[in-house]
C-alpha cells in the first residue's frame, strides 16, 4: 500500500509538474512522520486481528485528539469548550470501545465448546 | 490498537509543524513524497524482517488502498483549494470515512457489535466532528 501510494504521488507530481526538490529541513520533518504512519498502519493491521475493523478504525481516527493535544501543548493554541468537550467524548468512546471488546471476549469464553 | 491510535495521531502531526515554520505553501508535496517515503522504507523494513510474497489479490487491494490514500489528501487539497471550509471539509472527509467503515463492517462483514460498541461507535464520531469543526 505505501509503495503504491508513493507510484501515485510521483505520478501526480510528475504529470502536475510538481518540484521534486526538497529542503533537508522538510524531509526530515517528514521522514520521521512517515513512519509513524508506517507503524499506524502495521498496528491496525496487528489490532484487526483482535477485533472489529468498525470499531478498530474509530479508534485509530481517534487519534485525531493526539496533533490537537500536541498543538495545545507545543503552539499554546487557544482551548475552548467544543475542544474539551471532543476530548473528553474521545476518551469516552475509547472507554466503551474497550469494554465492549471486553464483553466479547467473556461472551467467547463462555460460549459452549462445540 | 493504542500504538495505532498514537503513531496515527503523531504521523499527520507533522504537518502542523510544516505549517508553523511557514512552509506549506511551497513544499506541501515534497512534504508529501518524503513522507510516503518514510511509510515505504518502514514497509521495506518490515519486509526484510518478515519475508513474504503477497498474493495477486493482496497487491490488488493494495493497490486500491494507495490510490484511495493519496486521492484523498488530494480531493481534501482540492475542496480547501477551492475554499471549502476546512470545518467542513474536514469534518465530510474523515467523520464521512468513519460512518462508511463502521457501516461496511456492520453491514458487509457482518460484524457484531454490542451496546457498549454502538454507544463508543457513535461517540467517537461526534467527538471527530466536533473537533474538526471547533
Amino acid at each position: 500500500m505505501c509503495g503504491w501510494s508513493l507510484v501515485f504521488v510521483i505520478l501526480i507530481g510528475l504529470a502536475s509538474g510538481h518540484d521534486f526538490r526538497t529542503p533537508l529541513e522538510v524531509a526530515g520533518l517528514a521522514l520521521p512522520f512517515g513512519v509513524c504512519a508506517g507503524v499506524a498502519i502495521l498496528s491496525l493491521q496487528t489490532a484487526l486481528g483482535l477485533g472489529n475493523i468498525s470499531t478498530s478504525w474509530l479508534a485509530v481516527n481517534l487519534s485525531a485528539g493526539i496533533p490537537t493535544i500536541l498543538s495545545i501543548a507545543l503552539y499554546k493554541e487557544p482551548v475552548n469548550r467544543w475542544k474539551v468537550f471532543a476530548l473528553v467524548t474521545m476518551a469516552v468512546s475509547m472507554v466503551l470501545l474497550w469494554k465492549d471488546s471486553q464483553s466479547q471476549k467473556e461472551s467467547v469464553a463462555n460460549s459452549p465448546h462445540e | 490498537m493504542l500504538l495505532a491510535c498514537i503513531s496515527n495521531g503523531l504521523g499527520v502531526f507533522g504537518l502542523k509543524i510544516l505549517a508553523e515554520r511557514k512552509l506549506t505553501e511551497r513544499y506541501e508535496f515534497p512534504y508529501l513524497l518524503v513522507w510516503y517515503g518514510g511509510w515505504f522504507l518502514f514497509g521495506l523494513a518490515v519486509w526484510f524482517y518478515r519475508r513474504f510474497r503477497p498474493n495477486s489479490s493482496e497487491v490488488a487491494i493494495a493497490v486500491g488502498m494507495g490510490f484511495c490514500s493519496v486521492a484523498g489528501q488530494l480531493f481534501t487539497g482540492l475542496a480547501l483549494s477551492r475554499h471549502i471550509a476546512g470545518h467542513i471539509a474536514f469534518s465530510v472527509s474523515t467523520g464521512g470515512t468513519l460512518f462508511v467503515v463502521a457501516l461496511a463492517g456492520i453491514f458487509l462483514f457482518r460484524e457484531r457489535v454490542g451496546p457498549y460498541g454502538l454507544a463508543g461507535l457513535i461517540l467517537g464520531i461526534l467527538s471527530i466532528v466536533v473537533l474538526t469543526i471547533a
